[in-house]
């Protein structure tokens, strides 16, 4: 049995989003947890990498009334030289309360990201049990790094599996070996995102050494080989060229995984960085693969025997 | 779209399309969308000279008389490239103004100088300006042409003769028959004048009364109207009067006679003039096509059809000549797939007939039937949006209760897919046993982004029929829609009127303000006590609907009191299963089941959010006292943009939250107790009925702001069971999971848009998804739903670049439209849905 719920483990839960068609097979929903190791040049969603809940302020919004900064016990807040709302992020993170997001009547600073026991989250994903029951769907939990959430994830997990709703866990497996049994043992398929594949782009590209990333893989790779699903971004003259797609492929080869899931390269988190005060990592955006090449891309890794698909499905 | 695309790379394109399977039917769409709307005086011409040759006959014979007249003279119409031939006018796109039924809005705009002027609730309509719109407009700068209700052409010669015609029927039309009626002896009369002054109720719609009904072709094709004739002249001579009752039923079928030999000779006129073409042409393909349509039509519909060909003429002739009776609105044809399937099974079989020449024939149809416009009172143009709710059905289970999805029915779908055309909108009957492959091709359809085909529960449909109509197993299952959402035995009812609306954001406005509306200061409602938390406003709220409902009903009572003794339909009767053997029209409850007039309702969802949002504010957290709440809405929330932000934060209906949900439950419930209290014209209970078509947005101009965070002025919610705009944030499987919370058993109809973005459908999978989706709102107990599949970004271009898009169709509310004929603030209304998916 799940804990309950005064006991039940919470996590920061960024987003629980439901009828979630490209996480997996049939209608899903899916739990982002936030807080991630990686720090990925392309990240689409930098609201999901602090483990912390932070504020987005969204500027379009805001008419420059202030009535937060009135309200914000840090004095974080105030006005900045386009005559909208300012805020001073490192004064900010110091309050819990945010009695500013309230405060604005326009909507336009949201919290992203709140503390949540399991035993709420799984109310929150078992409502639409019936609709997973039809589609062959259920639950994909995912991140940021859902794994640095372990006994969140444990929790859920169980308490889906005793409800049998199959749930999928999206990791990038740069966590610690208990943790990673939580998937092991848990998911019915684990998405494993390989960012890069080679050590010294994986670093270069996430600031994160993959030590860890591989024992995860090889472990999953022994032990559940028909839940592994490997995730490749493609992100255009970053991780496409031939060296890398080459050690992509040699990966992929010696896994064995289902099957293998391009992630094109998309823009449309780059509004976020400026939502969180925060610079867009790589020079500009870029434009998303063409369709034609990522069939190339996906054609060599069917000439390999495996099994691809040229986007999230 | 190929050019659009080019143009702006921004927005995901729709995965199918279609364009016409022959040049032909290329030619056919083309020339509708370049076809300017247009007036056809020449009905209502005629029935004028016919009406005066029957003065002093009994109503029955008088209007069997007068119609015959004019149908037998009407200019039969053969057009280049038809394969189908009739039309309801002698225009591409033609409306006939109905003035036997209403004359005042006809002479209002005869009379009128300036167009901008308009009725009492035109400051709340308005109407789109695009497509054949404006090319009536560009068209009206020319010699003899003028514009007439604000979309249509006018001949010179037609606005004559429409003058003559209207200054004749004008006092003995339905309408003045029925306003001297119930305004001089209805004690409710006050309230409903107040009540359309203040925007509670819809503008008199005596306009356009008719329709939400199918015909009986098992009738009309199955015995041949020769047979049906001959049927009506045994049992006259068989008969013999005593009690006058009898002389009535006499003179139904003597009617009824008048009018089938009309029909005929409208048959006769239409073969001779292809007849005559066919002489003429010097094309011999073209020669044999003319001279198969005049061979149709001279064996039937008056013997039953030989073929797939005669049968789709036929039946086209059947369903115009219905059409031509009266001021239909939502005359719908039925379940197609399964009244032509015999003919098509046995001409296929016999190798006869192809798939492409069948295909080819159906998109004939389509054009045929989007050709049809209507005229209506300027405020029913701006909630009907010009649409004439024509709702074709398909699959579902036959009589015996077996699945009954075809070859032909998964070829209207194709035809649909490849025409584009707005009319006549499908539906499709979803039950358990329901052909995948089938259902897959119905998702390609949607994918196109055209609106429909929208999905029904058989199941849901048949328990009404059952519960209201009292209806045989085997009737039930032969269900189809009568109109936009309302389900309908094909065959054997009387029509869903009344097509009135009730609005009940108003009816919560008079509960906060003990009757008295607070944008005009009429005090309509009666004094209901003043709320002082959520239960009293829940209170004067049901107060207020009980009152509006019982005088709403009985205001239509009159009228249709005065309908009986002025356009007592007959040639629909004869078609309408039980009116011959009883010898009574539908007016006389001549039809097996009379319990589908509804009483109409729109933006109950808007009521809930509200509730929800005192009992938030006022009882709970104590953030505002009910006065306070109310002088924030007087300002329309100006200097408490804080409340109202707690207002829209508060639980709204569309996310499964249980708390409100609840409370539209019970709503919903009060409506669907209230509503049968009272009897119909026709001595069953009103049936309870909602939908929106376009009604939200007039509805919410009329109201100021309410307690759910909605600023005056801003639409309802659409349709029945959809959230507000923007207030769904738990995605379609929240929207349904509160919809399905809602029994719409009792309901004729219930309704539930969503939308998506392409990205979200896409590919096989997308559609499996949407297929399980669908079967989970089913099983949960929905009763319908219907999508919109379009990327907002492509919507906004198309606002800005309507030139690129003449022929974008999206679905509005129970009917699909172009995009630019849609008003302006539709427009906006539609990019505001929340999009699912990306």
């Amino acid at each position: 049995m799940v804990e309950p719920a005064a006991t039940s483990p919470e996590a920061c839960v960024l987003d629980i989003q439901h009828y979630a068609v490209h996480d997996g097979p049939g209608i899903r929903t899916a739990v982002f947890l936030k807080g991630c190791p990686l720090r990925c040049l392309w990240c689409a969603n930098p609201e999901s990498q602090r483990a912390e809940p932070e504020l987005r302020h969204r500027a379009a919004r805001c008419t420059g009334c202030l009535s937060c900064a009135a309200a914000c016990p840090a004095g974080a807040i105030d006005r900045g030289p386009t005559g909208v709302a300012r805020i001073g992020r490192a004064a900010c993170a110091r309050c819990r309360a945010r009695p500013c997001v309230a405060h604005c009547p326009e909507g336009a600073l949201v919290l992203a990201g709140q503390l949540m026991s399991a035993a709420a989250c799984l109310d929150a994903v078992g409502r639409d049990l019936p609709f997973y029951r039809a589609s062959g769907g259920g639950v994909t939990v995912s991140g940021g790094e859902p794994l640095l959430w372990p006994d969140f994830v444990r929790a859920l997990l169980v308490g889906c599996r005793e409800r049998a709703i199959p749930c999928l866990v999206e990791t990038a497996g740069d966590v610690a070996p208990a943790a990673w049994d939580v998937a092991l043992q848990l998911a019915e398929l684990i998405y494993f995102d390989v960012k890069a594949a080679d050590d010294a782009a994986y670093q270069r590209l996430t600031g994160r050494r993959p030590d860890r990333v591989w024992s995860n893989l090889a472990r999953v790779a022994a032990e559940r080989p028909e839940a592994l699903v490997l995730r490749a971004p493609i992100v255009p003259g970053v991780n496409d060229d031939e060296a890398s797609l080459a050690a992509l492929l040699e990966l992929a080869a010696a896994h064995r995984p289902v099957a293998v899931q391009l992630v094109p390269y998309h823009g449309l988190g780059v509004g976020k960085y400026a939502e969180l005060d925060r610079p867009y990592p790589l020079d500009r955006e870029l434009a998303p693969p063409s369709r034609a090449a990522l069939r190339a891309i996906a054609d060599r890794f069917r000439r390999a025997g495996l099994i691809c698909y040229e986007g999230p499905r | 779209m190929a050019s659009v695309q080019t143009i702006s790379p921004l927005f995901t394109p729709r995965e199918h399309g279609g364009r016409p399977s022959t040049a032909r039917t290329a030619r056919l769409r083309q020339r509708y969308l370049e076809a300017p709307l247009v007036i056809d005086a020449e009905y209502p011409w005629l029935l004028m000279l016919g009406t005066r040759q029957a003065q002093g006959l009994p109503a029955i014979l008088r209007r069997a008389e007068a119609h015959a007249y004019a149908i037998e003279r009407l200019t039969p119409n053969v057009r280049e490239d038809e394969l189908l031939v009739g039309s309801k006018t002698r225009f591409v796109r033609g409306a006939v103004p109905y003035v036997n039924y209403a004359t005042e809005h006809v002479l209002r705009e005869l009379g009128r100088q300036d167009q901008d002027s308009a009725e009492s609730q035109a400051k709340h309509i308005d109407l789109g300006r695009g497509g054949g719109i404006a090319k009536a407009h560009e068209l009206a700068q020319q010699e003899g042409l003028q514009v007439f209700g604000g979309k249509f052409l006018i001949a010179a010669q037609d606005r004559q003769r429409l003058a003559e015609a209207a200054a004749f029927f004008s006092g003995q039309c339905m309408q003045d028959v029925g306003d001297r009626l119930w305004k001089t002896a209805y004690v409710g009369a006050d309230y409903i004048m107040k009540g359309w002054k203040v925007g509670l109720y819809t503008a008199p719609h005596d306009t356009c009364p008719e329709g939400r009904f199918i015909l009986a072709y098992d009738l009309a094709l199955g015995r041949g109207l020769l047979d049906l004739i001959a049927e009506m002249e045994r049992r006259i001579a068989k008969h013999e009067v005593t009690v006058f009752e009898q002389a009535h039923q006499v003179m139904f079928w003597q009617a009824g006679i008048r009018s089938c030999r009309a029909a005929l000779r409208w048959c006769e006129r239409h073969a001779a003039e292809a007849r005559k073409q066919a002489a003429l042409v010097t094309d011999p393909g073209r020669r044999c096509e003319l001279e198969r349509i005049a061979e149709a039509l001279e064996h039937s519909p008056a013997h039953p059809p030989r073929n797939f060909f005669e049968a789709l003429q036929a039946y086209w002739a059947i369903y115009l000549l219905g059409h031509l009776e009266g001021a239909h609105l939502g005359y719908s044809p039925g379940r197609f797939d399964q009244i032509l399937w015999p003919y098509y099974q046995a001409d296929r079989a016999a190798g006869r007939l192809d798939r492409a020449e069948a295909l080819e024939l159906l998109e004939c149809l389509r054009v045929k039937m989007t050709e049809i416009e209507y005229i209506a009172s300027f405020s029913w143009e701006g909630l009907g949006s010009g649409n004439l709710f024509q709702n074709m059905m398909l699959g579902g289970v036959d009589r015996a209760g077996q699945p009954a999805e075809n070859e032909l029915s998964a070829l209207v779908l194709d035809s649909a897919m490849s025409m584009q055309t707005t009319q006549p909108t499908l539906s499709i009957w979803w039950h358990e046993q329901a052909d995948e492959r089938f259902l897959l091709k119905a998702v390609d359809v949607i994918k196109t982004g055209c609106g429909f085909p929208a999905l029904f529960n058989q199941r849901v449909a048949m328990q009404h029929f059952l519960l209201r109509d009292r209806a045989s197993l085997e009737d039930a299952r032969d269900g189809a829609m009568g109109g936009c959402t309302e389900p309908q035995i094909q065959g054997c009812c009387y029509g869903v009127v009344q097509p009135g609306f009730i609005n009940h954001g108003k009816l919560l406005e008079l509960a906060l303000h003990r009757g008295v509306d607070p944008v005009t200061g009429e005090a309509v409602g009666p004094p209901t006590d003043e709320p002082t938390g959520v239960a009293s406003l829940q209170a004067a709220y049901l107060a207020q609907l009980e009152v509006a409902v019982r005088h709403w009903q009985r205001y239509w009572n009159y009228v249709m009191a005065a309908h009986h003794e002025t356009v007592p339909l007959v040639f629909c009767s004869v078609l309408t299963h039980d009116c011959v053997a009883r010898g009574r029209s539908l007016d006389d409850r001549g039809a097996r089941y009379n319990a589908s007039p509804t009483t109409l309702s729109s933006g109950m969802i808007n009521v809930a959010n509200s509730l929800a949002a005192v009992r938030e504010l006022v009882d709970q957290k104590h953030l505002a006292t009910l006065s306070e709440l109310r002088a924030a809405l007087a300002a329309d929330w100006r200097g408490h943009e804080l409340l109202r932000r707690r207002a829209l934060e508060a639980p709204k209906f569309g996310n499964g939250d249980a708390g409100v949900d609840e409370l539209a439950r019970e709503l919903f419930d009060a409506y669907c107790r209230w509503v049968p209290g009272q009897r119909s014209f026709l001595g069953e209970p009103y049936d309870p009925s909602m939908l929106s078509i376009s009604t939200h947005t007039p509805f919410g101009k009329a109201c100021g702001a309410t307690p759910d965070g909605r600023r005056a002025g801003e639409p309802l919610a659409d349709a029945v069971l959809s959230p507000m705009p923007g207030t769904d944030r738990n995605g379609p499987t929240g929207v349904i999971l509160s919809a399905t919370r809602i029994d719409c058993t009792p309901m004729r109809g219930g309704q539930l848009n969503l939308k998506f973005h392409p990205s979200a459908l896409h590919g096989a999978e997308g559609s499996r998804k949407l297929l399980a989706l669908c079967k989970t709102y089913f099983e949960l107990g929905g009763p319908h739903v219907q999508f919109n599949v379009v990327d907002t970004r492509m919507l906004e271009h198309a606002r800005e670049h309507p030139e690129l898009y003449r022929d974008l169709l999206v679905r509005v509310a129970g009917f699909s439209a172009y995009w630019v004929e849609l008003s302006p603030s539709l427009q906006d209304q539609i990019i505001a849905r929340s999009e699912h998916g990306l």
